[in-house]
């Protein structure tokens, strides 16, 4: 489904992104079947790992390139590769890196999305008279005319929805885009690859970050933050016992369970990191329920702003069912998230997103749990 | 609407009457040029012709060509074969040289023999005096290009020559860019090593030639056969060559009238790209220059867009830097010649050849001031406009 760009301003290209796999691939089938003037363009967003990544299959190796150039010849639209390794440095793993020291767990996609894919590369886009960007995320828009704004919704099927990664977009970047498998579920895209007869129909998706290939994260950030200033230090328990060491802050995620090198009568959990005293806090499942969290920084794709306080299903990471709960403002353009249960893993860095029923509201950053 | 191509730098159209040559000499039942029989023979007639044809495009003796596979070969073969018959030793190359020359003089240094790169000025010319005081007691090889593939600028090969005569160390030339487009005597030019590319010409890519003054001798870097006179091993690849001969002789005859209907062309086209965007900074302008080359920075807009959208409208250019698939590295020419980053990042070279006409560049012009002022170049950039 796409949005208010489907009634509007016609003239010019399409700029649809391609990471040579199948929900892009096909994303431009369908617009080129609409009779749209496209142009595919795949971003290298850093440096491939020569052979490795090759073999590995990530995003942005030269195999996947190729892949996506392929199915431009094949459905018959000019290609090109976009370099911005610069942008994607600057914008999304430097600050992956550092949100990792100070002993929060980012969310690169959503960067990626709202800085690189949303903002830059439409920007460049420009250049090639493309006004408009179509992506193979699974999410929808709307056009809705009695509110005189495009809405965003979770896709048709939520197996695969990935609106949560699109929360930091602009409202009306949203009239400019479109995502034309958000009605389609998986196997649905897939139909549509094999009987266009495209190579990548049976393509296995990749899970991973597109930037580590071929080695943990751990090990990706041991060797980012090799030189700086040492991160290891204590676990502590709730009453601040300690109950062991640890190699590095960035090694733990709030909510975490294995890897913590310590046992109790009951599992235990990562439930605070404090970075500045480098400290590792652990507890039962219990001791890491939370009521709620406060989002300093959100942004609004469904509302103009936030004025009063309001219900809303909010989402505190991928894959997350979502959660009843009040979001209400601060009073200095922050909100604050108040669950109707508590919840689990509630992780400084991740993103907690607004929905009314399958709007998108907005969201942004989780700043503390509490 | 036909698709304008302005690459010439990169690799130039076949031409017709090539593309014919290259046909006859496949269709034509021909042999091994080593074998005894009519179809050796014929083989043979074709491969010397060809070896005349390039002879004769630098002034040289048919017997001084040494046919390779190509420019990356003959600059190979120079730098590696010299080197092969020294035990160690210095090679001074210029900063700017093409990177078969630049990482070949690279692995030399891996195994031992020292390297000094000489710097360009500004407009990216290597002044021969900067080159000849890093001359020492051991160095056995110097390369200097005959113009840059990304600039143009025409270095002063032969002030460089002379500087060295009579000191036992060779003089290596890579004339790829400059074959063909501006005229090369080899006795005149002073280098002892040249090499050229079929495929800058207008013949198809897969051959290429070094001279190699009589007397000099390399160590070969393909064994196995006495073919090119015991230089380099390998049954040559004839109908590639056969073009390469009639490309070779076409660019000696048009040559003069050509260079200077380029010039003409490309300065009118730089003039009034000047007259549009003050702004934009024109590479190698007050140097001597290869006639159909023009390498602009426009700030506030990316050369690698430039060039896309440009092909979106049938023009093909490039952003100048040799570039794989995406991994786009900053052009070590303009960071030899102190560009700043910014400007690197918004060059384009737009290089002519003997199809452009006065129609395309200036609808490349055209296409060009729309696409620069369509796009959404930096405010800083637009005020100035």
């Amino acid at each position: 489904m796409i949005g208010r760009s489907s009634e509007n301003h016609r003239e010019g290209r399409i700029a649809v992104a391609m990471s040579g796999g199948v929900d892009s691939s096909v994303a431009a089938l369908i617009l080129h079947r609409r009779g749209e003037s496209l142009v595919g363009l795949s971003l290298q967003l850093h440096a491939s790992g020569g052979e490795k990544a090759l073999s590995a299959g990530r995003c942005c190796s030269p195999r996947d390139f190729m892949d996506a150039r392929l199915v431009a010849e094949q459905v018959g639209f000019p290609f090109y590769v976009l370099n911005m390794e610069r942008e994607f440095q600057s914008r999304v793993l430097d600050d992956f890196v550092d949100e990792y020291s100070r002993g929060r767990t980012p969310l690169p996609c959503a960067h990626c999305n709202t800085h690189v894919k949303f903002r830059d590369l439409v920007g460049r886009a420009a250049t090639l008279n493309c006004r408009r960007l179509a992506t193979g995320h699974y999410a929808r828009l709307v056009w809705d005319p009695a509110g005189g704004r495009t809405r965003l919704l979770r896709a048709r099927d939520p197996d695969k929805d990935q609106s949560y990664f699109l929360f930091g977009l602009d409202a009306r970047q949203l009239d400019d885009t479109l995502f034309p498998i958000g009605d389609l579920n998986k196997a649905e895209v897939r139909g549509l690859a094999r009987e266009a007869g495209l190579a990548v129909a049976e393509k296995p998706e990749s899970m991973d970050l597109c930037f580590i290939a071929g080695e943990d994260t751990g090990a990706f950030l041991d060797r980012k933050l090799a030189g700086g200033t040492p991160l290891e230090g204590e676990i502590v328990d709730g009453d601040g016992r300690v109950l062991g060491r640890h190699r590095g802050i960035h090694h733990f995620t709030v909510g975490q369970r294995r890897g913590l090198g310590i046992s109790g009568r009951e599992p235990l959990y990562v439930v605070e990191i404090q970075a500045a005293a480098r400290r590792v806090v652990v507890g039962t499942r219990q001791e890491q329920m939370r009521s709620g969290c406060y989002v300093p920084a959100p942004n609004w794709i469904g509302l103009d702003r936030l004025t009063t306080a309001m219900e809303a299903t909010i989402q505190i990471r991928h894959r997350h069912p979502g959660v009843e709960g009040t979001i209400r403002p601060d009073g200095r353009g922050g909100v604050d998230v108040q669950f109707r249960t508590s919840q689990r893993a509630v992780t400084p860095g991740q993103a907690a997103v607004f929905y009314r029923g399958d709007e998108l509201l907005g969201g942004g950053f989780i700043h503390a749990a509490r | 609407m036909s698709e304008v191509y302005l690459d010439y730098n990169a690799g130039a159209p076949v031409r017709p009457q090539v593309a014919k040559a290259v046909l006859e000499a496949l269709e034509e039942r021909i042999g091994n040029p080593s074998s005894i029989h009519g179809a050796g023979h014929r083989a043979k007639i074709i491969l010397e012709k060809s070896r005349r044809s390039v002879a004769s495009l630098l002034g040289a003796s048919p017997d001084a060509i040494c046919f390779t596979s190509g420019g990356t070969e003959s600059n190979n073969m120079a730098l590696l074969g010299a080197a092969a018959l020294r035990r160690g030793g210095h090679l001074i190359v210029s900063a700017i040289e093409h990177a078969s020359v630049l990482q070949t003089a690279q692995q030399l240094e891996s195994r031992g023999y020292r390297v000094t790169r000489v710097r360009p000025d500004a407009e990216g010319w290597i002044p021969p005096e900067d080159l000849l005081s890093q001359v020492r007691d051991d160095t056995l090889l110097v390369s200097l290009m005959h113009s840059n593939h990304e600039v143009g600028t025409l270095q002063s090969v032969q002030a460089v020559a002379e500087g060295l005569k009579g000191r036992g160390i060779l003089l290596h030339c890579d004339a790829v860019q400059s074959a063909g487009k501006v005229a090369i005597e080899v006795e005149r030019l002073g280098a002892d090593l040249v090499s050229i590319s079929a495929h800058k010409l207008g013949a198809p890519a897969g051959t290429g030639a070094l001279w190699i003054r009589q007397g000099v001798s390399l160590a070969p870097l393909l064994l196995g056969g006495n073919q090119e006179m015991n230089r380099r091993a390998g049954t040559p690849a004839l109908a590639l060559l056969a073009g390469f001969g009639v490309a070779a002789e076409i660019s000696r005859e048009e040559l003069p009238i050509e260079a200077a209907r380029l010039k003409t062309l490309r300065d009118r086209f730089e003039t009034d790209l000047l007259d549009a965007f003050p702004d934009a900074r024109i590479h190698g302008r007050t140097r001597a220059r290869l006639p159909g080359t023009c390498h602009v920075a426009i700030p506030g807009i990316r050369g690698e867009d430039l060039v896309m959208a440009l092909d979106l409208d049938g023009i093909a250019v490039s952003t100048g830097s040799a570039c794989s698939t995406g991994t786009v590295r900053p052009s070590h020419v303009l960071q030899a010649m102190g560009c700043p980053p910014e400007e690197i990042q918004s060059s384009l070279r737009a290089s002519l050849g003997y199809r452009t006409t006065p129609t395309e560049t200036t609808r490349f012009l055209e296409t060009l001031l729309g696409v620069v002022r369509g796009s959404a170049r930096t405010p800083a950039a637009k005020g100035r406009e």
